[in-house]
């Protein structure tokens, strides 16, 4: 199976929100990382089929996505960025709803599925109570069930985890690390640690165009040697984190351990560190975020 | 598809909002009725007298003398804002009569051909008069036998239209607000195939409650007598010939055009306004498709307004505060003195021609492009 992104392109009136993006895709886990507006969701739309892309073409395994029309959709389990529920439905209907949606055959084959699901989303004792009552984190849940319900090849998660507790994303991970064997997942997030621990190979986006691609040790070789650890003094503290990019900070009684990506190492002691994923998005997001501009990457 | 339909219904229906609402209309509904009738004339009273001056038996005489009531100034309001359905035998005398004058003329074409054959047609009207005499027909929940009485002469169908409202102003929009419909548009079945289990869920509901509505009418109906053996149309148009409107016939019925489309657009902003109490997204609204479903029904409301307008013109405040607004929209309609004259020759003039034909015209625009919008709304990908 292979998923390709053939020069794909999006503009909103003069604003390109994506532009050429050529990518290919075959079973495992893609983490997708940027900053807000870089493009993730614009991707995942047009990929999802949602958005019509104004440039380019989506193939699945040669074959235009939009001629395929339900035969590719039907292979394509979604959970957008915010979804959203019928508050009067319990989960098990909503789930059953959407075996219907997704043309799902044979009741017995649904119930078994939707009963399965929800144990792995952890929702089993909530399973015949309305969503309206669901705390975030349980329609998030509901969300990723419903996204594999049909058992789709192509799995696109847009910021699964947000609203989820440590618990539920670790359960999550494991969920997605199960369900991934022969499948295409791509996960759109924020959230780092998420895709450190998941992803076999990373995607880094930024003003709608892919600026980094390669598996998670391919990508940390960017910033390796770039990471380094400092013992700063409280009273330098503020100006020294105005110079550089700075990951983490340990306040050590009077001195603070100050985790910083630089190209050019501050003088003094310090020691280099390996790096991480947030070493990395902060490397190439971090100015931006500070001053509200990439200019200066 | 089946399936699909009865989640659609089940969402619809289950709507938290839905019975409280309609609750509530209904209750508006009842307590304008009952305000328009505390400040209006005791027509219960008044027409219980004349039940019981005319009750029992039709006799000629008993004709000629509703005849000579609608010859009197001052009852001739009173003989054309009826709204019971009681009385509609005094009302039909009058004004529906005209849907049925004749065979196959309208209420226009009669009042050319009487003052052609003036003297010709009374004598015919006269033979007419006595034909129907039926000693034995007792005369009482009298009413028109059109058969869009069926669809609009009774309060039910106002809580049904407003019940069809509730249902399915939501059906469109409210996905795409929740954000629901990503999840939906990237399943098997699609966008095509969604709007199509909607438009199909929310046209069932509608027929089903169109359908209510008329076996409610139709069974109030069938409690009056039909007013078939005193068809005095010609009557009516006689007298509204001699009005000196009538000469002015083609003016009126131009009048009533433009008047029945205002309507007819009118209410089919209130129906958005309506939709708007439940969804946040002014777009999703007006191009959701509710907006269609809802103006395919609601050619039957301005039908319906002549009897709101006639009631409502009896009570005095009503009528100041409607000829305001008319001066403001339609200044050569401003004329309380006269409005009453001018209202009857407008339904008689009118009314066989401009009702049907203004709301079908302006539905059909509705229907048209409420349907294309719709579709190309919830199908196209962004």
């Amino acid at each position: 199976m292979e998923l390709k992104l053939d020069g794909i392109g999006k503009r909103y009136g003069k604003h390109r929100a994506l532009q050429n993006v050529s990518l290919i895709f075959h079973p495992g886990i893609y983490g997708l990382i940027g900053p807000n507006g870089a493009g993730k969701s614009t991707m995942m739309n047009i990929i999802a089929g949602i958005l019509k892309q104004t440039e380019g073409k989506v193939l699945l395994d040669g074959q235009e996505a939009g001629k395929l029309g339900k035969r590719y959709r039907a292979r394509l389990g979604y959970l957008p960025q915010a979804v959203g529920f019928y508050p009067n439905f319990t989960a098990v209907q909503f789930l059953r709803y959407m075996a219907q949606i997704q043309e799902m055959e044979g009741t017995a084959v649904i119930e078994q599925r939707i009963s399965e699901l929800l144990e792995m989303v952890n929702l089993s004792t909530h399973a015949n109570q309305k969503i309206g009552g669901f705390s975030g984190g349980m329609k998030q849940r509901l969300g990723i069930a419903q996204a594999l319900l049909h058992d789709p090849d192509i799995v696109i998660f847009d910021e699964p985890t947000a609203g989820l507790d440590p618990m539920e994303r670790i359960r999550f991970r494991n969920l997605v690390t199960r369900i991934a064997v022969n499948k295409i997942v791509i996960l759109a997030t924020h959230i780092v640690s998420d895709v450190q621990n998941l992803a076999d190979e990373l995607l880094i986006m930024q003003k709608g165009s892919v600026i980094c691609r390669g598996t998670i040790p391919e990508c940390l070789e960017i910033v390796n040697g770039r990471i380094y650890s400092v013992h700063i003094p409280e009273s330098e503290l503020l100006t020294f984190c105005e110079q550089y990019r700075v990951t983490q900070i340990d306040a050590k009684g009077e001195d603070s351990v100050v985790r910083i990506v630089t190209d050019e190492p501050p003088k003094g002691a310090m020691l280099l560190e390996s790096p991480n994923l947030e070493d990395l998005y902060l490397y190439f997001f971090g100015i931006q975020q500070q001053n509200g501009t990439s200019e200066e990457l | 598809m089946r399936k699909l339909i009865g989640y659609e219904l089940k969402k619809i229906l289950f709507h938290p909002w839905v019975p409280l609402l309609f609750v509530f209309l209904l209750i508006v509904i009842v307590w304008s009725d009952i305000q328009v009738y505390r400040f209006s004339p005791d027509y219960a009273r008044a027409g219980k007298e004349l039940y019981e001056q005319y009750g029992g038996t039709v006799t000629k005489e008993h004709y000629e003398a509703i005849q000579a009531i609608q010859q009197g100034e001052e009852t001739v309001s009173f003989s054309y804002f009826w709204k019971s359905d009681m009385l509609t035998n005094i009302r039909s005398l009058v004004s529906f009569s005209s849907m049925r004058s004749g065979i196959a003329k309208t209420a226009l074409e009669n009042v050319v051909w009487y003052q052609q054959h003036e003297m010709e047609y009374e004598a015919r009207l006269n033979q007419k008069i006595a034909e129907a005499y039926q000693p034995e027909i007792r005369v009482q929940l009298v009413s028109s036998e059109d058969w869009k009485t069926y669809f609009t002469d009774n309060q039910f169908t106002m809580a049904a239209l407003l019940l069809i409202t509730i249902l399915v102003c939501t059906i469109f929009p409210s996905e795409r607000e929740s954000g629901c419909d990503q999840v939906l548009a990237a399943s098997a079945t699609g966008r095509k195939g969604l709007f199509w289990a909607k438009y199909s869920a929310a046209m069932l509901i509608s027929v089903s409650v169109m359908f209510c509505s008329v076996c409610v009418n139709w069974f109030v109906k069938r409690m009056c007598l039909p007013l078939t053996h005193l068809e005095v149309s010609v009557q009516s148009i006689s007298y509204f010939a001699r009005c000196p409107y009538s000469l002015k016939i083609w003016q009126a019925v131009g009048i009533q055009w433009m008047l029945q489309c205002v309507l007819a657009l009118v209410y089919g902003i209130m129906m958005v306004a309506l939709s708007s109490f439940f969804s946040k997204n002014l777009s999703g609204i007006l191009s959701g498709g509710s907006w269609y479903l809802i103006g395919f029904l609601w050619w039957a409301f301005p039908i319906y307004h002549s009897g709101l307008m006639g009631i409502n013109l009896e009570n005095r405040q009503v009528v100041l505060w409607i000829e305001k607004l008319r001066a403001f929209c339609f200044p050569v309609l401003s004329d309380p003195e006269g409005y009453l004259i001018k209202l009857q020759c407008l339904n008689v003039a009118g009314y066989p021609v401009s009702t049907l034909h203004c709301c079908l015209f302006v539905t059909g625009i509705i229907v048209v492009v409420g349907t294309v919008v719709a579709y190309k709304y919830y199908t196209e990908a962004g």
